[in-house]
């Protein structure tokens, strides 16, 4: 080693299960090295038959250049020790199978599908997508199409799926100013159908949005008619649903709300029954001017709202009032929040930059610093997704056609997954939040590089892809050497 | 004896004083004696008295009669002293005798000589001759030691009691010394010398008198004086510093008659005479006089200021300096002259040399040859003289050139006067008006977000819905209207027109989402089916009721039946849903009215029906003009007023349609007009002319453009306003759109700001010379849609 080159002392610390821990005596490293140096230093260290890469954080950002100019460029001292907190590298997952629709495709969910339990094997669980031609999607784990429901005229512009405490339910909204809540039949099995239990109609104009609470039991929706209106939704309306229909003509009057039943309104392709029209929504939030165009909905008293009129805007649902907002110079068109971190939210939109937005860092201390700028896209951003494993990892969808996923702690993607021809306009992660924290834990113990799981995208190229940790012994060979 | 004498003489003193005066008096001996020897020297110089030593002359017959009385003034002094310290009597007394003698021995003899005995003049004389000489006379040693004598001559009275004898006047004595007389009386008898005893005698007789203390020898007068006890007293006192009466009180209590206390009783109770209250007119003249000279500068108040200054004259004048330091008076060739102009000086000529000179070395004369040559030369080329030679001066001629050269220099003056021009130094920078910068102006659209791809052939025109900007309305030169869904550029919806489309806009009505596009010469209206169902069912009620229930015609699209010949346009269904309403002549734009009830279409081929306005909700038409003045390009309402702005190719006119009268006339300039906008307060507009220029016009200012703006290097195309945003844009055939900052005060006081912000290029191609052909803002946002030739709608976002 070259007399002149500077060295670092460094402890490194992880929160990794107590076999991949190194002894927290501080070593001394070049301080040229890089990730991968420091990688091959761990993997050293903990004498690992398999080589794994690991990733490293200085003081809460992610190590992407040489560690001297991570210093140099964090202001900080060369010569005290150095506190490196390494974690397993995030192995950029790979293109496993693309699905081709007849139009674009304008929003997908893949909370229900798990990953392939294997390279070889084929995924698992059912992925929903809803495409400009009206129709909801439903795909196995080979990417076949299982089912397809004509849900909305005009274009589909959202689907998600409710979370599993409140069965299958599907929340699909469109250009036809409606959101549905469908049920999924038989999901497990080769034939599931899709049943429409009720509409919301009280949008004058198309709806951009539609989200699930946390619980499941409201959904809250939005559009260009810039309001955003709270449902009620989850069992009690399935349970509701079920009831009008069992007494048929009777009509179902709830005692909260007015509900009124369609008299087979749907045609035919609408699962093959009406469902209830629930008219009147249980909040109203008022306050954008233009168009409100995306949602999240992290916490079951906050909600998040971006709009045309440059603002994003958190809720309190409870009062209907605004909590705080930030207002930009750009049109928002892209939300995402983690459930971990309710008081953050990504935002984007017509803008290049993916902004993350604290909304606990207090306005008046620097309202610049309460919004900080994660990643760059070369056009808009169509759609962000946090990762429901990870609340450090975010999946954004681009024009270009490229999806990118990002670390919130460094500002370089740590994967960019090109493969769409047109723009790309959705993205989502396989695996939900509460099955892909279940998951984590229990990837944990048989291997703690389980990592995010898949993603999977949807853009105007009229193809859903779907990308799967199926290449992470290949990803680890590249990032091995 | 002597001594007995003496005390009786004196004043009643103590018994000390006796032994005191016994000293004093051998001091005064022994002074005596000294002086006696250093004098007598004196007298042998001076003259022969011929009396040898013994005989006293008279001189030193005062001079002793000078030490004793001064003996005894010294005595009175002394004994003034005694009566103050009596302690240290005996030994005191003798040193300060001793001591003191020789200073204080002259003082009271001159003083009585010079005040009391001499004539005013004498002593001055004295002084004079007696220091000058120095004389062995007894009055000129007194002189001498009279410093300050002759400072107050005949202050004392005395003289007229005891007029002088002696007329001789104030000359020296010495003249007489030798004469028997001493001078002249009164009637000019010479008066004889005294006949004076010798000094034995004297000193007999001053021992012998009770007087001859106090008297003493007048020179000039030849005569004794006997000192009065008065008289003595007053020496005394004098000698004192004390007044010489007693009577004189110089401690007198002041009585303080006049002070600024008010008495109760003043001395004098006059009232204040008006003159000290009333302010002084010859002061006040001569203020005046003061004032007058102050303002006239004769006279300089203050510290002397560096302009009243005369200037400093060089210390030498530089002869061989460079005049052609002309700026600022202060060079020496440089000042102005007499007529305010400055001048740059001729340049100086060289100085003549050896062959200039009259009588030239032989070597600077010229040969035979040189002289024929300058003689054979053009007289422009030559040197003007040649080197000649005189035996003198005065054989000089007269200059022969003089009088031409006088003439030519007259002409130089006359011709080329050598002004100096003055260069206005004007940077470019600063004749470019101060703009704000154009980032301070954002947002505005800078960059390409998305393209809408899916006409064939060059896009006509493009409107975004004008209530949320969900939607983007586009006509192209393939038969094709599409809408577009503006977040994704999805082509929504497309329909196909069969003929190329002009000009698109939609119904302003939001009830309805009608759109509606200019084909041929045929306007279409369509239900757009981007509104809620409610909408789509009073657009189609409307459209039914607009045709009355005409059915659409069976044989094609777009091929409704023409107007009739009585008819301005013929309204009619649709075979593909809508109504088409057709004119006689092809339409290039069309134009809604706020409401959504009226829109007119311009057909600028149409002379007297160009322009005609159809109302939706009759299915009327009407010709608003019975002939129109020119080729109408464009039509626009006032988004507030009933105002009609008509484009034709020279003019816009602005027509109040309440009133049926012309409200305006702006001017065009030089190229036909193109395009036209209207800013959404109706009060400016923006008009596009085939001179490459975008003029805007204020209405309440002018009828002729406040601002025209040429940047663009092709005829602009499109002009538009933003609807919320302070921007407008130019688009052209250079395939550029130029978007600028536009803002426009509420304040009538204040002009619009315009400011350009961006050119947008390289994002169309020019297709056969046609660039951008449609520009319009986003109603919401600070984006752009173009339209090109090129077949590309595309959008610019900030």
């Amino acid at each position: 080693m070259a007399a002149e080159e500077s060295q670092v002392l460094v402890k490194f610390i992880t929160k990794l299960p107590p076999h991949l821990r190194v002894p927290e005596t501080p070593v001394a490293v070049p301080a040229s090295l890089r990730r991968y140096g420091l990688s091959q230093v761990i993997n050293h260290l903990l004498a690992l038959d398999a080589p794994r890469p690991f990733d490293f954080l200085v003081s809460g950002q992610l190590l992407r250049s040489s560690l001297e100019a991570h210093l140099l460029l964090a202001g900080l001292s060369a010569e005290s020790t150095l506190e490196v907190e390494y974690v397993p590298a995030v192995v950029p997952p790979r293109h496993r199978s693309s699905a081709p629709h007849d139009d674009w495709v304008s929003s997908v969910d893949g909370s229900r599908a798990g990953p392939s339990p294997s390279p070889s094997a084929p995924g698992t669980g059912l992925l929903v997508s809803g495409s400009y031609d009206g129709l909801v999607r439903l795909w196995n784990g080979e990417l076949q199409a299982v089912a397809s429901v004509s849900a909305h005229a005009g274009g589909v512009t959202s689907v998600r799926m409710l979370p599993s405490s409140h069965g299958d339910l599907l929340l699909t909204a469109g250009k036809d100013r409606a959101v549905r809540l469908w049920r999924l039949e038989h999901p497990g099995s080769k034939a599931p159908s899709l049943a429409l239990l009720a509409s919301y109609a009280a949008h004058t104009d198309s709806v951009e949005a539609a989200v699930p609470s946390p619980s499941g039991s409201r959904v809250a929706s939005s559009g260009w008619d810039g309001r955003v209106l709270v449902w009620d939704s989850g069992r009690a309306v399935a349970d509701a649903a079920d009831e009008a229909a069992a007494a048929g003509g009777g009509g179902g009057e709830d005692g909260r709300k007015k509900k009124r039943r369609v008299g087979g309104g749907g045609g035919a392709a609408e699962g093959g029954g009406g469902g209830l029209t629930v008219s009147e929504p249980a909040a109203e939030l008022r306050g954008h001017l233009h168009c409100v165009s995306c949602l999240a909905w992290p916490e079951e008293g906050a909600l998040f709202s971006g709009g045309w009129d440059h603002s994003v805007r958190r809720w309190d649902v409870s009062s209907g009032t605004v909590a705080d907002s930030h207002h930009g110079s750009k049109a928002v068109l892209a939300l995402a929040s983690h459930p971990a971190a309710p008081s953050v939210v990504a935002f984007s939109g017509a803008d290049r930059a993916i902004r993350l937005w604290d909304a606990r860092a207090p306005p008046s201390a620097s309202g610049a610093m309460a919004v900080s700028v994660v990643g760059e896209h070369p056009g808009w951003v169509a759609a962000l997704a946090w990762a429901p494993a990870s609340q450090h990892h975010l999946a954004s969808a681009g024009y270009e056609g490229a999806v990118k996923l990002w670390d919130v702690r460094g500002r370089v993607p740590l994967a960019t997954l090109e493969g769409h021809t047109g723009k790309a306009l959705c993205v989502g992660w396989l695996g939900g939040a509460g099955a892909g924290g279940k998951k984590g834990e229990a990837g944990a113990g048989a291997g703690p590089m389980g990592g995010l799981g898949g993603i999977v995208s949807g853009g105007a190229d009229c193809a859903l892809r779907v990308y799967d940790r199926e290449g992470e012994a290949e990803g680890e060979r590249n990032a091995r050497g | 004896m002597k001594r007995n004498a003496k005390r009786e003489e004196l004043p009643p003193g103590s018994e000390e004083e006796e032994d005191e005066l016994a000293e004093l008096d051998l001091d005064g001996e022994e002074a005596d004696s000294e002086e006696d020897g250093g004098e007598g020297e004196d007298a042998d110089d001076g003259g022969d008295d011929g009396e040898g030593e013994e005989p006293p002359s008279a001189s030193d017959a005062g001079e002793d009669e000078d030490e004793i009385e001064e003996a005894m003034l010294e005595l009175m002094a002394a004994q003034a002293e005694r009566a103050q310290a009596k302690a240290a009597a005996a030994a005191r007394g003798a040193g300060s005798s001793e001591e003191e003698d020789p200073d204080a021995k002259p003082q009271p003899s001159t003083r009585t000589q010079g005040k009391s005995r001499m004539g005013p003049g004498a002593a001055p004389v004295d002084v004079g001759s007696g220091e000058g000489e120095g004389a062995g006379e007894g009055e000129a040693g007194d002189a001498e030691r009279l410093p300050g004598g002759s400072q107050d001559p005949g202050s004392d009275s005395s003289e007229d009691e005891r007029p002088n004898r002696n007329t001789v006047g104030n000359v020296p004595l010495v003249w007489y010394k030798d004469e028997d007389h001493i001078g002249y009386d009164i009637e000019g008898g010479k008066i004889g010398k005294a006949q004076r005893a010798d000094r034995l005698q004297q000193l007999l007789d001053r021992n012998d008198s009770k007087k001859a203390l106090r008297t003493i020898y007048d020179p000039y007068n030849d005569e004794e004086i006997t000192l009065s006890r008065e008289e003595l007293a007053m020496v005394m006192r004098i000698r004192k510093g004390q007044f010489p009466h007693v009577e004189v009180n110089p401690f007198e209590p002041y009585n303080d008659y006049f002070s600024r206390e008010r008495e109760v009783m003043p001395i004098v109770d006059r009232p204040e005479p008006k003159s000290r209250f009333v302010p002084s007119k010859w002061e006040e003249k001569k203020i005046i006089k003061l004032v007058r000279a102050i303002r006239k500068g004769w006279i300089r108040v203050g510290p002397p200021k560096s302009a009243d200054l005369p200037p400093e004259e060089p210390p030498a004048y530089l002869l061989w300096g460079d005049d052609g330091t002309v700026e600022g008076a202060a060079g020496p060739g440089g000042a102005k002259a007499g007529s305010g102009l400055t001048y740059i000086p001729a340049p100086k000529p060289q100085l003549p040399g050896h062959a200039d000179s009259y009588n030239p070395p032989a070597e600077y004369l010229p040969t035979e040859e040189e002289r024929a040559a300058w003689a054979m030369a053009d007289p422009e080329d030559r040197p003007r003289t040649l080197p000649q030679a005189f035996p003198s001066l005065r054989a000089v001629p007269a200059y022969a050139d003089f009088i031409k050269e006088r003439f030519e220099r007259c002409l130089d003056l006359y011709l080329c006067p050598r002004v100096r021009r003055k260069r206005l130094d004007i940077k470019p920078e600063q004749l470019v008006p101060q703009l704000p910068r154009p980032r301070d102006l954002q947002p505005f659209p800078t960059a390409l977000a998305l393209a809408f791809e899916g006409h064939e052939g060059p896009v006509r025109g493009v409107a975004p819905d004008p209530w949320a900007g969900q939607w983007l309305l586009s006509g192209g030169q393939d038969g094709t209207l599409r809408i577009w869904e503006v977040r994704t550029g999805r082509c929504w919806r497309t329909w196909q027109l069969g003929a190329p489309v002009a000009a698109v806009a939609w119904c302003p009505n939001p009830a309805l989402r009608l759109v509606s596009a200019a084909v041929g010469s045929e306007l279409v209206l369509l239900p757009s089916g981007t509104g809620p169902a409610e909408a789509e069912e009073a657009a189609e009620e409307a459209l039914r009721a607009a045709v009355g229930g005409r059915e659409a015609p069976e044989e094609g699209e777009g091929a409704g039946p023409g107007p009739g010949s009585g008819e301005l346009a013929a309204w009619s269904a649709r075979s593909g849903g809508g109504v088409s309403v057709r004119v006689r002549f092809p339409v290039a734009s069309l134009a809604w009215h706020g409401r959504g009830d009226y829109f007119a279409s311009v057909a600028p081929t149409g002379n007297t029906q160009a322009v005609v306005v159809h109302q939706l909700s009759k299915a009327a038409s009407q010709n608003p003009f019975r002939k129109n003045r020119g080729r109408v390009v464009r039509v626009a309402f006032h988004p507030a007023k009933p105002f009609l702005f008509v484009a034709t190719q020279n003019h816009v006119r602005v027509y109040n349609l309440a009133k049926q009268a012309l409200a305006k006339k702006l001017l065009g300039g030089g190229g036909s007009i193109s395009c036209l906008a209207v800013h959404p307060t109706g009060d400016h507009v923006l008009v596009g002319s085939d001179d490459k220029r975008v003029a805007w016009y204020d209405m309440d200012l002018s009828n002729k453009p406040y601002k025209a703006l040429r940047h663009h290097l092709q005829p602009p195309r499109a002009v538009a306003f933003h609807r919320s945003y302070p921007l407008f844009a130019s688009s052209s055939d250079d395939g550029t759109v130029q978007v600028f900052h536009g803002m426009v005060y509420s304040d009538l006081l204040t002009n619009p700001l315009i400011v350009p912000v961006k050119i947008l290029r390289g994002g169309h191609t020019v297709v056969k010379s046609a660039g951008v052909l449609d520009c319009a803002f986003h109603p919401t946002q600070p984006w752009i849609f173009t339209a090109g030739a090129d077949s590309k709608i595309l959008l610019y976002y900030n």
